[in-house]
């Protein structure tokens, strides 16, 4: 084989192997902060709700609601830090895994 | 041939260079997972406490609360560990409405309504879930669910 198609061999080798791992790795990160992000939302609209109840009962004061909603406020805080933590790891997994595959797609090619 | 050669040189500077990154995420540690994993436990046993007078657990309430400063500042201590340090930097905040603020609320109270506690019980442990969700990550790609 030419050291020209050996070059193709090796090019194909590792985009069609960067295609899944990619996929496998960073693939939904998008839709997965899409889909914690509308979860909060809709826990956070039956927490206001509950809580409301809780104010109007007398179960709990006014400045425990505030409270509540300090702490609300807290794990918005934390699940985008959390977002951020998991698409970091994932970003990390990706690049150890694109540097593996670039050398054994070489080692291959090569024959080696 | 120098056509090849010379793609295969910037392939492999290119790989040095990336495998000389500094990672973008300190690594999975076991030891921080489980403090993680066993201070939400000891945290919400003794919140299910506060309907009762804070006289009574003051000392399981400092002790936890040490604990949490020994797991903050062993994150802390990880480089590349940026993320979780903010994590417990929030769940130990005194104004931030999670268990830095409970402890010192249930002090100044003497006790807490089961109301209020049951419901701090609920955000506290969706708190420590998130630092327990980015560690494991680290490990294994996760999926958080119940977030």
């Amino acid at each position: 084989m030419s050291l020209s198609g050996l070059w193709d061999e090796f090019a194909a080798s590792v985009k069609s192997g960067v295609a899944g791992l990619a996929k496998n790795t960073v693939g939904d990160v998008l839709q997965q902060a899409n889909t914690d992000a509308e979860a909060f939302l809709a826990t956070s609209k039956q927490a206001l709700r509950r809580w409301g109840d809780l104010l109007a009962e007398g179960k709990i004061t006014s400045e425990d609601f505030e409270f509540l909603v300090r702490g609300q406020s807290s794990l918005a805080k934390l699940l985008a830090l959390q977002s951020l933590g998991v698409t970091q790891a994932r970003l990390e997994r990706f690049r150890t895994g694109l540097i593996s595959l670039v050398v054994s797609s070489a080692f291959k090619t090569l024959g080696l | 041939m120098p056509v090849f050669a010379d793609r295969f040189r910037i392939l492999l500077l290119s790989l040095v260079l990336l495998g000389a990154c500094a990672p973008l995420i300190s690594p999975y540690s076991e030891e921080a997972y489980r403090n993680a994993t066993a201070l939400k436990a000891r945290s919400l046993a003794l919140i299910a406490q506060s309907d009762e007078p804070y006289s009574a657990h003051s000392d399981q309430a400092d002790q936890l609360m040490v604990d949490v400063d020994a797991a903050y500042e062993y994150v802390k201590g990880r480089t590349g560990n940026e993320v979780s340090v903010q994590q417990w930097a929030v769940i130990r905040d005194p104004a931030g409405g999670l268990l830095g603020e409970f402890i010192p609320r249930w002090q100044q109270a003497g006790k807490i309504s089961a109301a209020l506690s049951a419901e701090s019980a609920i955000l506290i442990a969706r708190g420590f879930d998130t630092i327990i969700c980015v560690e494991a990550s680290k490990r294994a790609a996760t999926n958080c669910k119940g977030q």
